[in-house]
């Protein structure tokens, strides 16, 4: 046994507890959060205005209204013919013990056509990485070199061009909705452990991506959508307004879970802080400036994040009803997203089946193993 | 959708072939087949079909409005044609060999991924014409009573004209192969039947 449970199981009561009474005590804190959303409706000028002013003094993201009142809650309109096109991306990072430092990454591809021509299409297309092989020295700290080379940006980087890619294809056929795992802009974008140049790199490639997406017209619906999302970027934004104390919603879900029917979403709000050195001070966050939603679908309040200039209602509406009717197809979650992310998956055998073919192949070519104490520890498990 | 299945198992008593998705009206029960590729072109009767998920840790939902028909769920979510495989089962009962078709083992199995077809009437005859190809079936596990009368009524309609001597042929060599069985016997020429 590898996990003593008896050493953790009789604690988890009292933790489950704790957690749902800090839940109880924000019942109060959402409460008063709903009318200051009210609040914000009546005035949004004049409670943008005091979100600026508020988050001029503060590192963390706020939200502000884009035009429909805050307090709206929308029906998904009705669903028109369409292509519904996803990508999704996995990676094998590099391993330090391994006779060569090179990691794989597995974009997953998926154009669903509704009404519309073409054919449904699913794929996937593998990279092995970097170009030029690394052979510099690392910190010790890490376990791998993955996050120096971006390993994760470039895989989020490879998923947005992919999607614009495939979304280019089925707008052949008519309007498409492209959908996206997670947020619209790759999370490490900003990262300082990302090295500078590969960092810059990616910012040049996503906004380059974007750019050609924007260039499809209103054909296109782009977004990216966030499971069970935890962003606070509204609550936030409404303690600004209120200047509350006590207990406040932790997560905009909180918030929009109690306003949100089944398939509804919120209005439309503008992504926003004045925090230096993140994404939001990148040349591509003000050309393609990231405004959201909340959707409830079941039991999930998704955040859906989309180009601001994606943001008017043609292509909203579109992405909301192509949303709901993706998720009525497979129990909740986006067919496009879910079957992308089947054909980008890396099993733990393919993983096992690349360090081999790459060991052999550095034997072949008679480099030096790098057998380290740990990994062999590890393989051998003697006792 | 209408591919033409490919091997995907070989052995030299059974292969089994898959199509490229879903395939609603793949090879039937007791049809003689043919791989016309490798050394030694196999043939051989379709034993089983069975229609599913191609990953078996994905497992089908059932889906689709009420009043829909299948053919109508499946036209409105196409993906899950891809998702979804037909496979079919194959016991040997033949081989090619110059120009001669035996009726035997083949001495190596099709090679994966050759195309499977269905044989023409031409072949049926010649591998099934003097009754030997029942050794085969009937010594296999995977060939019980239905899929033994099948595959003689499948022949059969290869002869045309000439069915009833075909039949009685057949018949007597089963007498033979099974007289040591006569339930069997009995449950086989009631399927022939009909």
């Amino acid at each position: 046994m590898t996990l003593r449970l008896e050493q953790v199981a009789g604690e988890l009561p009292a933790f489950v507890e704790r957690y749902r009474q800090g839940l109880v005590a924000t019942q109060a804190g959402i409460g008063a959060a709903h009318r200051a959303l009210g609040t914000w409706a009546g005035d949004r000028a004049g409670g943008d205005a005091r979100i600026r002013a508020a988050m001029a003094a503060s590192a963390r993201p706020y939200a502000l209204s884009a035009g429909e009142p805050p307090t709206s809650r929308l029906a998904a309109p009705t669903l028109g013919p369409l292509s519904v096109v996803a990508a999704d991306g996995s990676s094998i990072e590099p391993d330090r013990f391994a006779p060569v430092q090179c990691y794989v990454i597995n974009t997953g591809f998926v154009l669903l056509p509704y009404g519309v021509g073409g054919r449904a299409t699913l794929g996937a297309q593998a990279l092995l990485g970097p170009e030029a092989a690394t052979v510099d020295g690392e910190d010790d700290g890490g376990e791998s070199g993955g996050r120096g080379l971006g390993v994760n940006l470039l895989r989020d980087v490879m998923e947005l061009e992919m999607g614009e890619s495939v979304a280019a294809e089925a707008l052949a056929w008519g309007p498409a909705a492209l959908l996206l795992d997670g947020t619209l802009l790759p999370w490490d974008l900003d990262s300082r452990q990302v090295a500078p140049e590969v960092r810059e790199a990616m910012q040049r490639r996503t906004e380059a991506a974007l750019g050609r997406l924007r260039a499809h017209g209103d054909g296109l619906s782009l977004g990216a959508y966030v499971s069970g999302s935890r962003g606070s970027d509204v609550v936030t934004s409404l303690r600004a307004l209120t200047g509350g104390e006590g207990a406040w919603p932790l997560a905009d879900a909180q918030l929009f879970a109690g306003l949100l029917g089944d398939g509804e979403r919120s209005a439309v709000f503008r992504a926003t802080s004045q925090r230096s050195g993140t994404v939001e001070e990148l040349p591509v966050f003000r050309e393609h400036p990231v405004w959201f939603f909340y959707l409830r679908v079941g039991g999930d309040l998704a955040r859906v994040e989309v180009p601001g200039w994606g943001a008017t209602s043609g292509r909203v509406g579109r992405l909301h009803a192509a949303i709901v009717d993706q998720c009525a197809r497979c129990g909740g979650y986006p067919r496009a997203l879910q079957e992308a992310h089947e054909q980008a998956v890396i099993s733990a055998g393919d993983r096992l089946q690349f360090a081999r073919l790459l060991e052999n192949e550095a034997a072949r070519q008679r480099l030096p193993a790098q057998v380290g104490g740990k990994q062999m520890s590890k393989r051998r498990r003697a006792i | 959708m209408s591919s033409t299945p490919r091997v995907v198992e070989a052995g030299l008593r059974t292969f089994l072939c898959a199509y490229e998705g879903y395939e609603e009206d793949p090879f039937c029960l007791g049809e003689f087949v043919v791989v016309r590729e490798g050394a030694f072109p196999a043939l051989g009767v379709v034993v089983d079909a069975a229609s599913g998920p191609e990953d078996p840790s994905r497992p089908l939902q059932a889906q689709g409005a009420a009043g829909q028909t299948a053919a109508e769920v499946l036209a409105e979510n196409q993906v899950l044609r891809l998702l979804l495989r037909t496979r079919v089962t194959v016991v040997s009962c033949g081989y090619v060999e110059g120009e001669a078709i035996r009726p035997l083992l083949p001495p190596a199995p099709p090679p994966l991924l050759g195309r499977v077809e269905a044989a023409d009437d031409g072949e049926v005859k010649r591998v099934t014409g003097d009754g030997a190809f029942l050794a085969l079936l009937v010594a296999s596990p995977l060939c019980d009573d239905a899929v033994v009368a099948a595959a003689i009524r499948s022949a059969a309609g290869a002869f045309a004209g000439e069915e009833r001597e075909f039949l009685v042929g057949t018949g007597k060599e089963l007498a033979r192969l099974l007289k040591a069985e006569p339930a069997r016997l009995a449950s086989i020429l009631r399927g022939v039947a009909g």
